[in-house]
């Protein structure tokens, strides 16, 4: 499969159809692979592709990183169906042009949800949640795909996938409120679930932003509060369930719990899944007559 | 002893409207002792605070031959700087310092100096400018080129008139084209050119003080290099983004030399030395 | 100094005596987590009384022991407005009487490279914030002998079974016992405290065993040594490396905060109403704004100039101004890095390239 890839890789480097594809090599440990950036036909020799692949590549292509600002006209970029995901939503939100990105797809078996676990193969101790339910293993829009694409349905349900968030739900909200804050009380604010995430996009996050203060900078319980609650309220209806917030996080706090939750809600509400249309807008950027709500209106 | 972070408390004695975004503050010390005691030397500089938006980076603008008070000017850019801003005469601000090296002026003494500045970059040259005028006898030559995007930008502009109506001054003034107005009586064009084109300074028992944003900095040497100045005849200031001045919190850094222990003062020759990050 | 034999097991005595001579105790403790396949262990240092979990002796904690020298946050002092005026109440620097239990070497080795900012050795400035915790902190610490992948100590000039900073060192031996040394006053403190669970005078020779049986568990090997030369030629600078090797950090600061040295903060005003407290913080340098003037100017304007400066100030930075490495090789910045970007990596990328004179070719293909 990653044989297949490569070679289509190495060819459109050649032919100068693409300036670089962003895909994946060894890292520095047996457990770990690395974002590469293969500029040179033989640098694809160095890609691999297996269940240790777990960073979202689509955050390269968010223009708030300095990728997109190198003024390439077209990024091949190897993504599992989550990773394809992000960028169809990207391409929704006018972040990124389909022209701009040639996309490689192959039949993803999971991944795991953390180097930490990985043992050498995946299974059913180290895999990530978020591949219990998936239903884009077989990725949704591929231009470069190993062999036959079979056809898959996804009319239904984006499942949340989560055990945790099932625990937390049944939590009484003095409960739930004493787990996030001994949580959070190890939160330093590095934003490592800022910067892996393909939809935080904004060119000045709003808690870098001084003139007002809206959410203290210190990662104290008030400062972690403000950013954590507003991050998960910015990426409502954006968040394509990568889960790569939570896997970042240097001191395992589980933020994305708070995207699956608002998934379920948007889901219920707008009948609206993330990342499965490029021309459907997500539902709290758009404005519709026929809202069900009249202060809208 | 309260710790090393908290300001000591300045009453605003009086407010000068420079620009239409900049002001000078006239500063005294709330505790008497400290008032009489204070003392810097020309080119360093402080933390002044706003108590609730925080805390900014500017040079004491005064002469440390002028006592009684001290002096800040600044532009509104960012938070501290727009609340500083709103501030009135009678009012309290913060202060820490005094932080960093100074003007090397003993070094200076039997040459000519020239001091050369861009917009809100008078102000570190304005403490060491008086400093020298205070000592005049020990100096040659005193030249001011001084160059700002328009004359509504131009600080200090009554003691720019000051300057130029004395004997013992060199003044020269300009501003970039399209910022002079119908009486405007400088020169117009960017300040490293009309030094180098108008002004042409010679190098001879000459020391150069340039003071403004990176990139004028480097033209100015450029220029004055082309003019035949050596390096050691260079001097300025770099004015990277600090919050502690105390060489602690880690982003004034030019490699391996902070510029709020090491500086703000550097010859053209050390600054030849530090990597590319200022 | 004295050294002496504890048993592994009397480790929660040690917490008891400790507690009740007033010391307030520090030690590693594992945190709850939800059930689920994505979390994983998390491990930090706590406050904690007699009788509570720890897991001293188990690895090494996900952080270290910076938050209790240098808290994520705090308050320097308060003010208040009052029309024209301002009162400004100062802090208190009476800290508590502690004792950090179980610390690792690499950890216990920072400490210095932290007071060489914040003490008075730095152009005079004394930050009692920070020298008045250290001054109530005694440290026992505890070799590794189980290294892990990430670890590289050895290559800083540190070991599994290193001491320095510390006040009193245990190590724990094949036969589960612990090798008690007593390195310093304040360690003696701590000896007499627990002096009923120590016997004997340990067994030196087991212990020294120990180190190396550790060191050689150590699979990250770099050679340090010409680091610092080559990072003092200032034509290195603009090296092809530091752009290659740094284009794939998304300018996070995990390994800024995680790292037991990296001391930058920030100082903001955390107002309420007409009054509220100064308040330092944690930085990092890998943030964009982090060195952004009003202006607009950046002094590092791009990522890979930000890690740039991190490597630089571990290892160039850090000898000039103090004399010492500013790394103790804990390895956190690599287990905790998004996108594996390694200091390792960039280690042994400068020893090649200062083996090979003139080695600075750029790449011409590389944008």
């Amino acid at each position: 499969m990653i044989e297949q890839i490569r070679e289509k890789a190495r060819e459109l480097l050649e032919s100068g159809e693409l300036d670089v594809v962003i895909g994946y090599a060894e890292g520095s440990d047996p457990t770990r692979t690395t974002p590469i950036f293969c500029r040179k036909p033989e640098d694809t020799d160095k890609l691999v592709l297996d269940g240790r692949c777990v960073n979202t590549l689509p955050a390269y292509l968010n223009k708030r990183h300095e990728y997109p600002k190198k003024g390439w006209k077209k990024t091949g970029i190897i993504g599992k169906g989550c990773d394809i995901r992000a960028i169809t939503q990207l391409i929704a939100e006018n972040q990124l042009k389909r022209d701009e990105v040639y996309i490689f797809g192959a039949e993803c078996e999971g991944v795991v949800a953390h180097p930490e676990k990985w043992d050498g193969s995946l299974h059913e101790g180290n895999c990530a949640s978020k591949c219990s339910a998936c239903d884009v293993k077989i990725p949704l829009d591929t231009d470069f795909y190993p062999g036959e694409k079979p056809e898959v349905d996804r009319s239904g349900p984006y499942m949340v996938s989560a055990p945790a968030l099932a625990t937390l739900v049944k939590m009484d909200d003095e409960d739930r409120f004493a787990f996030w804050r001994d949580d959070f009380d190890r939160c330093f604010k590095c934003y490592a679930c800022r910067e892996v995430c393909p939809h935080c996009s904004c060119n000045i996050c709003i808690t870098d932003r001084t003139m007002p203060s809206w959410v203290d900078q210190a990662a104290h319980t008030k400062g972690v509060f403000g950013w954590h609650l507003t991050r998960a309220m910015h990426l409502v209806g954006r968040c394509t369930g990568c889960g790569e917030c939570t896997r970042a996080c240097p001191v395992n706090i589980q933020v994305d719990l708070f995207n699956q939750k608002m998934k379920e809600v948007i889901q219920e509400s707008f009948d609206y899944k993330s990342g499965y249309s490029m021309e459907v807008k997500p539902p709290l950027i758009t404005y519709n007559t026929d809202d069900q709500e009249t202060y809208i209106r | 002893m309260p710790n090393i972070y908290q300001p000591n408390l300045m009453t605003i004695k009086k407010v000068i409207n420079e620009t239409p975004d900049t002001k000078t503050f006239h500063l005294v010390f709330q505790d008497e002792e400290l008032q009489e005691n204070f003392e810097f030397e020309t080119g360093q500089f402080g933390e002044y605070s706003c108590f609730g938006a925080g805390e900014s980076t500017f040079c004491i603008a005064s002469s440390p031959t002028r006592k009684g008070h001290i002096e800040c000017c600044f532009r509104k850019t960012g938070k501290v700087t727009n609340a500083l801003f709103e501030l009135s005469e009678g009012d309290t601000i913060g202060f820490r310092g005094p932080f960093g090296n100074t003007f090397p002026i003993e070094e200076w003494e039997g040459k000519n100096v020239i001091f050369v500045g861009g917009g809100i970059a008078l102000p570190p040259l304005r403490s060491v400018i008086w400093n020298l005028l205070d000592l005049r006898d020990k100096y040659k030559d005193i030249s001011i080129v001084y160059g700002a995007r328009s004359v509504a930008d131009l600080v200090y502009k009554q003691e720019i008139a000051e300057w130029e109506a004395r004997d013992d001054v060199n003044m020269v003034k300009t501003v970039d084209p399209g910022g002079e107005t119908d009486d405007w009586d400088g020169y117009v064009g960017f300040v490293p050119h009309i030094l180098e084109n108008d002004f042409k300074p010679d190098p001879e028992n000459t020391v150069v003080v340039v003071c403004g944003p990176p990139i004028m900095i480097k033209f100015t040497f450029e220029a004055l290099e082309r003019l035949g100045f050596k390096q050691d005849q260079l001097i300025t200031t770099l004015e990277n983004r600090m919050k502690c001045g105390l060489g602690k919190c880690g982003r004034c850094n030019i490699g391996s030399t902070y510029v709020c222990i090491d500086g703000p003062v550097f010859k053209a020759a050390e600054i030849d030395l530090l990597p590319p990050e200022y | 100094m004295r050294t002496a034999t504890l048993q592994k097991n009397d480790l929660d005595r040690v917490i008891d005596l400790l507690s009740q001579a007033d010391y307030r105790v520090i030690a590693p403790q594992n945190q709850p987590r939800l059930d689920g396949p994505d979390s994983i262990d998390v491990a930090v240092f706590k406050e904690i009384q007699s009788g509570d979990s720890h897991n001293i002796g188990e690895g090494l904690s996900t952080t270290g022991i910076k938050p209790f020298l240098f808290p994520k946050d705090e308050p320097l002092f308060a003010y208040e407005n009052r029309g024209k005026k301002v009162v400004l109440t100062e802090v208190s620097l009476d800290f508590p009487k502690t004792v950090i239990l179980g610390v690792r070497p690499c950890d216990v080795a920072s400490v210095s490279s932290l007071d060489a900012v914040f003490s008075d050795k730095n152009a005079g400035f004394n930050d009692e914030l920070f020298t008045k915790r250290l001054e109530k902190t005694t440290f026992v610490s505890y070799s590794c002998t189980e290294p892990d992948v990430s670890c590289f100590c050895t290559s800083v000039g540190l070991a599994p079974d290193s001491d320095k900073g510390s006040d009193l060192h245990m190590t724990e031996l094949p036969d589960g016992t612990l090798h008690v040394e007593v390195k310093t006053k304040a360690g003696e403190k701590i000896a007499a405290v627990i002096d009923a669970l120590l016997s004997g005078d340990g067994d030196a020779v087991a212990r020294q065993q120990a180190g190396v049986a550790a060191a050689e568990k150590i699979t990250r090997l770099r050679d340090s040594a010409p680091i610092l030369p080559w990072l003092q030629d200032l034509g290195n600078f603009g090296d092809e490396m530091w752009q290659r090797l740094g284009e794939k950090c998304l300018g996070c600061g995990a390994c800024t905060f995680e790292c037991p040295t990296c001391h930058c903060f920030d100082i903001v005003d955390e107002n309420s109403g007409n009054k509220g407290y100064r308040v330092k913080f944690w930085d990092s340098c890998q943030f964009d704004h982090f060195t952004l003037h009003a202006s607009g100017h950046n002094t590092r304007n791009s990522q890979f100039e930000r890690y740039r400066n991190r490597f630089n100030c571990k290892f160039k930075i850090y000898e000039d101004v103090f004399g010492e490495k500013g790394c103790v090789g804990c390895g956190r910045c690599i287990r905790g890095c998004p996108v594996n970007l390694d200091i390792t990596e960039y280690m042994a990328e400068v020893a090649h390239k200062a083996a090979i004179p003139n080695a600075m070719s750029a790449d011409p293909d590389f944008e």
